[in-house]
């Protein structure tokens, strides 16, 4: 079973991502919740992750900083970042360090379901 | 930046997170005790977002959020719903602003206690609850 990373401070914000993805159909699957991107770094060479889901701001470690990270290890699943503080010019920023997908929140079901179709390989 | 805007704001994000539909309205600054979450936006405008709930109200709005998943800490989780929403709410109004400037939020604070003064306060009801905005901003 593929694992779906999501990584946020936010309870609220874990709990509603996880919702809006298995609204939008993605329920075979294992979700793994970070509260931090320290910790999510650490489980970044996990080959059964299949989708990383990362907010922007975070004490001690940025999303933008974890993305970072995943691109110097060379990881290749695809990552999505959601955010309530991103603009275009920063969109561009997250694009280019290799996530597929830069949402803005509030994050929804519609949104995590066109996100989805962008990634493929997941369900 | 208009008060519509804001409501605007508040409105989409309390339907996408809450699955209700809401309206907002001027109120007076309200009365009382709440649990509150602060943002500070520095960019691309200057300014003070807080979103207020009763006790009572924010724990029915944790429970309609988490359902059968709900933490055991009841006011940390609260308050975290109040900081997640304002912190969605802050930046979609300042976004409204400008598309090309960075967005700059401050961390959330928490609290309770009497709501801040000196803020244009507005309210968001749905069914029979609701809850309440306030904003400040710099230079007006």
């Amino acid at each position: 079973m593929k694992k779906v990373l999501i990584v946020d401070d936010s309870a609220t914000a874990r709990m509603f991502t996880r919702r809006c993805l298995t609204v939008a159909g993605l329920d075979d699957v294992e979700f793994v919740e970070f509260d931090s991107a320290v910790l999510a770094e650490s489980h970044l060479g996990d080959p059964n992750i299949g989708l990383m889901v990362v907010d922007l701001v975070m004490p001690k470690m940025s999303g933008k900083e974890l993305l970072r990270r995943y691109r110097d290890r060379g990881a290749t699943f695809p990552v999505v970042v959601v955010s309530s503080a991103v603009n275009e010019t920063e969109e561009s920023e997250l694009l280019g360090l290799g996530a597929k997908f830069v949402a803005k929140k509030p994050f929804s079901p519609a949104l995590a379901a066109t996100m989805l179709e962008m990634v493929r390989g997941i369900s | 930046m208009s008060r519509e805007a804001l409501s605007t704001s508040v409105i989409q994000t309390a339907e996408e997170m809450l699955f209700e539909e809401f309206e907002a309205t001027p109120v007076p600054r309200p009365e009382g005790d709440f649990l509150w979450a602060r943002i500070a936006i520095a960019s691309p405008l200057r300014g003070s977002l807080v979103v207020a709930a009763t006790e009572t109200v924010a724990s029915e709005l944790a429970a309609t959020l988490f359902g059968e998943e709900l933490p055991d800490s009841s006011l940390e989780t609260d308050l975290d719903l109040l900081a997640e929403f304002a912190n969605t709410v802050a930046g979609s109004f300042a976004r409204k602003a400008s598309e090309d400037v960075p967005l700059e939020l401050s961390p959330p604070s928490k609290d309770h206690g009497p709501l801040p003064t000196d803020f244009d306060w507005t309210q968001c009801a749905a069914s029979d609850r609701s809850f309440f905005v306030g904003l400040r901003l710099a230079g007006v």
